[in-house]
């Protein structure tokens, strides 16, 4: 069993009157892809926007290698090692690959007055990542992320959450509008983040995606966790279905 | 070849065709237009209006707008000769106490957008009317005489000098070294990337720790800092200080840099075109007064173009992305 | 790409091979340039281009015009432009006082005559004004309420104009001032800016404000004189309660007068000002010394009206 990286402790969130979480407990590991399964207003959403520090926990703790800690925002959750890959990837569109993935952290050269940025380590850490995230493609560093396809923006926004050295990588529905072949990469690129050192928590409404790439698999209903390490290997799509919906055996 | 093919595909390349178009047009219709004197003339006038592009290209790339850079020209070298004229500073500390007020102009703007979560739009149309309110209060509506004043300050900023057969402006210096150096920083910057970020998608920069709303603020700082050198450099060149000077500029000057290829939704821009944007506009304007276009006629010309380049860019674009 | 460079490389020189048919044909002409501190859609603005218009169809002289709004940079640019064209002349009003100085010291320096009108501007350097004097405009308009005993010791006049601060504000102003503060009378010069539909809400908001000190009303303007029945009616104030001198260069004022709601009108004589400039500066080109202005300016009232009405009618039916 590895070491345990995060861990989220009883979180309840109200919406008003409306309870989106009840006494939610969770833990991830490292070096491990867990699977949030669950049907729509399950939670699975608002659990990834706190982790995510998007928003706040009405009650609950956050636990980053044993340490508690509190995320006013999704800056504090980056500096804590967390990043969230978006569905729209959150990247700027007219801005290059190179400069997408450093944005907010960019390699700088020469005296600080000048603010030069050192494209040249732009471009070596963009090819490298690219290479690490597996797009075997020849695409320029300096591309606009407006030219690529929906596929190779959340490989890059997965490359840029390896960039940060980030530990956990969370995703929330990464292959919603992407078509079949691109669906594929993305996985494979999520295998590549995990296999290069950094734990993903993955939300799909998709079970076969998610059978395809996780190591356990987490499910919630109606805001409360009925199951957790679930092997995807021992266990099958129609099990896991009837626990999303609640339905008898 | 190379490099032939860059600049054939550059966002500058259609403006650049069309100043160069406008300026064989008129040439033949008018030799005159290419003799020294006249190219003396649109580089007197051209500087002025150009200084402030260069700021608003930033701020636009950033997403935002400043409607109040025209109210702020007018602005600042009043209240500068007015320090002077009623013996209340010396020249060079009126001439400080002008930026600085145009400073915190510039900051108000950015507070009320970044804070308040305004729209720029508003924001900088309230403060339009503020400031040219404020303007032609302090002077009754009466301009200020500025003529009566040479000294190092204003030798700086206007003064005139020959360069073989044209009459060049100090303030041509000022814009060529301002655009230089507007364009290092957007291209070559940390600084340059925030402001680009800052625009193209400003949630995913705040969410990667770019500092949004201080790289906003800074712009509205600068581009009313410049609005204000940009007043003054006129007052000294025109010799005159007009509260109502610059009425309309914010108009000309956005046009300016949306012919540029700078988009008006941000995240998108450049100087070089913003460069050929402000010739683009200041030539034809020179051209249709020396061609002898019916006054009356004038604004179709230069609303002609704007359509045309925005029909253009549009169309670029289109290909641009489809290849 | 290429079929763009093509496209736009035809274009240019299609232009630029056209176009001079049309241009050549004006060479052997000489080319004189009329340029215009105001706003292209001031309605008074047209009179003083049709006589410009008439002067270059009479004599065959070409006029280039253009209208400047009160930009001074963008004027100095354009009387520059001409000054590089080798112009023979230049006509052209004067936005800002002082303003024209350097410029028409380097079109004299170029040999080219200046002759400044509707605005004077006496330490110019200008060759010759043609136009009102506007401070003696002020000074009789003042005059003409006081001899009428429309005014007296201590009361209030309000002056309504489009742009304050600019020069033929400032001179009607000065000949004003020279009557009323000898005599102990006050006056307010109000904003009303260049829109119509402006101009009558801020002076019918001023005038409700303001009715009852108000003793007259003096409109320093052709448009703000011309909506003085608009805002009248607005404001339910009737025809003659309060007596209104200024500016009548429009029809609108012409039947104001003729109504009874103004009781003088000024008339500027635009389109003999302009024809007269043209000439002046004609003349000079041709090396007569020229050592008089021209001075214009007409205060009608209700017997004289219907004659300028007509002008105005027949210029704007044209």
């Amino acid at each position: 069993m590895s070491e345990e990286l995060v861990r989220m402790e009883h979180i309840k969130k109200f919406f008003g009157r409306v309870q989106a979480l009840n006494d939610v407990t969770l833990s991830i590991r490292k070096n491990e892809i867990v699977g949030l399964l669950g049907d729509n207003g399950a939670g699975k959403s608002t659990l990834i926007k706190i982790l995510s520090g998007a928003l706040r926990a009405t009650s609950g703790d956050i636990y980053i290698h044993g340490e508690k800690v509190d995320f006013r925002n999704p800056t504090d959750a980056i500096a804590h090692g967390i990043e969230t890959i978006y569905q729209d990837s959150a990247l700027v569109p007219q801005l290059s690959i190179a400069r997408n993935l450093c944005l907010g952290r960019e390699p700088i050269k020469g005296p600080r007055l000048l603010d030069r940025l050192d494209h040249s380590e732009l471009s070596r850490v963009a090819s490298k990542l690219l290479k690490q995230v597996g797009i075997t493609k020849e695409i320029p560093a300096t591309t606009p992320i407006s030219a690529l396809s929906g596929g190779e923006r959340q490989a890059v926004a997965i490359a840029r959450a390896m960039y940060f050295e980030s530990e956990l990588i969370v995703l929330d529905e990464p292959t919603n509008n992407l078509g079949v072949d691109e669906t594929r990469g993305v996985l494979q690129f999520v295998r590549n983040a995990r296999d290069s050192g950094h734990s993903c928590i993955f939300i799909a409404h998709n079970i076969y995606h998610v059978f395809q790439v996780v190591d356990r698999i987490v499910v919630l209903r109606r805001g409360k966790k009925v199951a957790d390490d679930v092997d995807p290997k021992s266990t099958t799509i129609d099990a896991v279905e009837r626990l999303i919906t609640g339905m008898a055996l | 070849m190379r490099l032939l093919q860059k600049i054939f595909s550059s966002a500058e390349f259609g403006p650049l065709i069309l100043l160069i178009g406008e300026i064989v047009v008129f040439t033949t219709l008018s030799p005159a237009f290419l003799s020294a004197g006249n190219i003396s003339n649109l580089l007197a006038f051209t500087p002025e209006l150009g200084m402030i592009t260069l700021g608003m290209t930033l701020l636009m790339i950033a997403g935002e707008f400043d409607l109040s850079v025209g109210s702020v020209f007018g602005f600042a070298p009043v209240l500068m000769w007015t320090c002077y004229n009623t013996h209340f500073t010396s020249l060079f500390v009126g001439f400080l106490i002008a930026m600085g007020v145009a400073a915190l102009i510039g900051f108000a703007n950015g507070w009320l957008v970044t804070r308040l979560k305004i729209p720029s739009f508003l924001v900088t149309l309230g403060m339009l009317l503020v400031v040219r309110g404020t303007a032609l209060y302090l002077t009754s509506g009466f301009p200020q005489r500025t003529w009566s004043a040479t000294s190092f300050l204003t030798n700086a900023i206007a003064g005139e000098f020959p360069v073989g057969e044209l009459r060049i402006y100090t303030s041509l210096l000022w814009f060529v070294g301002l655009a230089i150096l507007s364009g290092y920083v957007l291209t070559e910057t940390k600084t340059g990337n925030w402001i680009q970020a800052s625009g193209g998608n400003p949630e995913a920069a705040r969410a990667r720790g770019v500092r949004v709303n201080r790289t906003k603020i800074m712009l509205f700082v600068l581009t009313a800092i410049i609005s204000a050198y940009a007043g003054i450099t006129s007052s000294i060149r025109v010799f005159a200080a007009n509260p109502n000077s610059g009425t309309s500029y914010e108009l000309e000057v956005i046009a300016m840099v949306v012919i540029g290829g700078t988009a008006l939704s941000g995240g998108r821009g450049s100087i070089i075109g913003t460069v050929i944007g402000v010739l683009i506009l200041r030539v034809m304007r020179n051209g249709i007064v020396l061609i002898g276009v019916p006054g009356l006629a004038y604004n179709i010309f230069i609303g002609a173009i704007i359509l045309g380049m925005m029909a253009l860019h549009s169309w670029l674009e289109r290909r641009h992305y489809a290849r | 790409m290429t079929k763009l460079v093509r496209l736009l490389v035809s274009c240019t020189v299609a232009a630029a091979l056209f176009l001079p048919i049309s241009g050549s044909a004006e060479e052997g002409k000489q080319v004189y340039y009329w340029v215009s501190h105001g706003s292209p859609s001031d309605p008074v603005w047209t009179y003083f281009l049709q006589g410009a218009e008439q002067w270059a169809k009479d004599t065959g002289n070409t006029v280039h015009t253009s209208f400047h709004s009160g930009d001074v940079p963008s004027h100095q640019e354009a009387i520059r432009a001409a000054i590089s064209a080798h112009a023979r002349g230049i006509v052209t009003s004067t936005p800002d006082p002082g303003s024209l100085t350097k410029v028409i010291s380097e079109a004299h320096a170029a040999g080219i005559p200046v002759i400044i009108m509707n605005t004077e501007d006496k330490t110019s350097g200008r060759d010759a004004y043609v136009g009102g004097d506007n401070i003696a405009i002020g000074h009789r308009w003042a005059q003409y309420l006081v001899d009428h005993d429309f005014v007296k010791k201590g009361d209030f006049v309000w002056m309504p104009v489009e742009v304050p601060g600019a020069t033929y504000q400032k001179l009607e102003t000065e000949g004003i001032d020279s009557v009323f503060k000898p005599l102990g009378i006050t006056y307010e010069v109000t904003e009303a800016k260049l829109d119509q539909a402006e101009i009558i809400t801020r002076m019918s908001d001023y005038l409700t404000a303001n009715r009852s000190k108000i003793k007259a009303i003096i409109g320093l303007g052709d448009l703000v004189t011309g909506s003085i029945k608009r805002v009248f009616d607005q404001v339910r104030v009737k025809a003659g309660d309060i007596p209104v001198v200024g500016w009548g260069n429009s029809p609108d004022t012409a039947q104001e007068v003729i109504d009874g709601y103004v009781n003088a009108a000024m008339w500027q004589d635009p389109q003999a000002t302009s024809y007269m400039a043209l000439s002046m500066a004609s003349m000079a080109a041709s090396n007569i010394p020229i050592g008089f202005d021209i001075s214009v300016g007409t205060l009608y009232e209700k017997a004289k009206a219907p004659t300028y009405l007509k002008v105005l009618q027949g210029a704007s039916h044209k």
